[in-house]
């Protein structure tokens, strides 16, 4: 057993972790909660996220910016130019193929998923990449928990997008126009609704909240490279599943139980069987609730 | 106001509509009739522009409309309450209401018709706030033809709006078209309800197998013996 302090440290770690994975997690459960697709390059879209971060943090750096300006527009810029990334992937490799049926677009998500890969790897190399400023050092210690403060930092940014969503989605015209379109997308066009440019809205949400998980995480652990996408993906995916696909509050509380009980399975059992806790607890949730703690419903084909 | 011309339409190698003719002239009541499978329902698709034409046209005071996407159409004020009242059965009525408004911007005067759909529809009143999934199916219905009303339709498409309710209802929602058409709206009319359907019409179509096959006033068509034999049943 390990001593009450070092419980409460795996849980604020595991919330640091968790809130990534929800972000993340976001991105896959609304766009497939609006078209049904499960968008296996979103992960990649994480990975673009942190280089885009991480390159544009050096050049503010460079230009002589304070490092908390650098960071800020780190993130913003990243989040700008990263969501470009999934508005073109929606354009070009999903709505082709949006009469399809389910397996193409599927299909074309691995294959997307693999070229945004090849293409970080081709531009940026097999290295990791760096982050310029060292942000991991400083902290404080509260009681025995050391809290580093770019945990605080992922913990608030990570609860004030997910409030900022969970508000746009619920009160405004736009978000209720997502609301619909994931309801019923013919019906949404016969009241007017650009279907497409909802869509296409939801692919831009998505990316941005991904692209800053990704910024925040190179923050974190202070490098990155170009396989990143698929771990984080696939953690962040089985966040979504966990909370029941196509729900946001299900993502997010997905996310963070994920990142808990990993931390927890790390700090009590071994680092090295955190992914295997992580995913018996899928399968388990998948056995028990197949429609997630707080879904509705369960993809049926994938 | 509105015409269609040739229009043929066409889900894969099944050919839907095979050249439809109809006109909807300003501030009528057209009614569309025909058995199941006849493409009532795929002649409004068409006219909302969810059904690409493989020929034909149809216009709306005379510009084309069938190249146009959906969200155009219905800015031009072709609503439609579209077949089995599809209201989000995960919003609120209010929410549902709101989205028959999603092309307008006049919050004040969204608020106002809000109200006027509650004056038409009272129970809507009462529900204002419930999840619409929990509404009853005619409660339903009256909620999907509220929220065609939010649009400020110029011209109502109805895809069979007194299908599955009880006969007080279907009289009900009969009235309140006749009140919609009152209020200087033109209806183009889908039913199952032959009688009734014609009962408020201006003019009549009937549909089979993708064709007009006869357009006459609504009197003539109730004496046809076809029509009656076919759709009227003992009536």
């Amino acid at each position: 057993m390990i001593p009450g302090g070092a419980l409460l440290q795996q849980i604020v770690n595991g919330l640091t972790v968790g809130a990534v994975y929800a972000l993340i997690a976001l991105g896959y459960t609304m766009v497939y909660g609006i078209i049904e697709l499960i968008n296996f390059a979103h992960g990649e879209i994480y990975m673009i996220g942190a280089y885009v971060g991480t390159i544009s943090a050096g050049v503010f750096l460079a230009a002589g910016l304070p490092v908390w300006a650098s960071l800020v527009l780190a993130i913003a810029t990243a989040a700008a130019l990263t969501s470009l990334y999934g508005l073109s992937a929606e354009r070009l490799a999903y709505r082709p193929l949006r009469k399809a049926g389910r397996l193409a677009p599927l299909i074309s998500a691995l294959g997307l998923s693999i070229f945004f890969q090849q293409y970080v790897f081709l531009a940026q190399g097999a290295k990791d990449k760096v982050f310029p400023a060292a942000i991991t050092s400083g902290g404080f210690v509260l009681g025995s928990v050391r809290v580093a403060y770019i945990q605080v930092a992922i913990i608030l940014v990570a609860a004030a997008l997910m409030v900022s969503l969970q508000a746009f989605v619920g009160k405004t015209r736009m978000g209720r126009a997502m609301r619909c379109t994931a309801q019923d997308p013919v019906m949404a066009s016969l009241v007017g609704v650009p279907v497409n440019r909802v869509i296409a809205l939801t692919f831009v949400i998505g990316s941005a909240l991904a692209a800053v998980a990704g910024v925040l995480v190179v923050m974190y652990y202070g490098k990155v490279n170009y396989l990143a996408g698929y771990a984080a993906g696939l953690k962040a995916f089985t966040a979504a599943v966990l909370g029941g696909i196509g729900n946001i509050p299900g993502a997010m509380l997905g996310g963070l139980f994920l990142g808990v009980v990993e931390s927890l399975a790390a700090g009590y059992i071994g680092g090295e069987y955190k992914d295997v806790v992580a995913f018996v607890i899928l399968v388990l949730v998948l056995i028990v609730r197949p429609q997630g703690l707080l879904g509705v419903r369960v993809p049926d084909k994938i | 106001m509105l015409r269609l011309e040739g229009v043929r339409c066409s889900y894969g190698a099944i050919e839907a509509l095979k050249g439809v003719d109809l006109e909807v002239p300003k501030g009528t009541i057209v009614t569309l009739i025909g058995s199941n499978g006849a493409g009532k329902s795929t002649t409004l698709m068409a006219i909302s522009g969810l059904r690409p034409l493989s020929s034909g046209s149809i216009t709306l005071d005379g510009e084309p409309i069938h190249d146009l996407p959906p969200e155009a159409i219905v800015a031009r004020g072709v609503i439609q309450v579209a077949e089995g009242r599809r209201i989000f059965t995960r919003m609120s009525v209010r929410e549902n209401l709101l989205m028959g408004a999603f092309l307008r911007r006049d919050r004040a005067a969204i608020e106002k018709d809000m109200h006027h759909v509650m004056d038409l529809f009272p129970v809507l009143r009462e529900r204002l706030e419930q999840n619409a999934g929990t509404l009853s199916g005619g409660e339903q219905q009256m909620l999907a033809i509220g929220r065609a009303l939010m649009a400020r339709p110029r011209l109502l498409l109805l895809d069979e709006p007194s299908l599955g309710l009880a006969p007080s209802l279907v009289k009900a929602i009969f009235t309140i078209l006749e009140e919609i058409h009152g209020e200087g709206v033109t209806l183009l009319l889908v039913e199952q309800n032959v009688h009734r359907a014609l009962k408020i019409a201006h003019d009549g179509y009937v549909l089979a197998t993708g064709t007009v096959v006869l357009h006459d006033t609504p009197e003539r068509l109730l004496q046809n013996e076809e029509v009656k034999r076919a759709y009227l049943g003992d009536e």
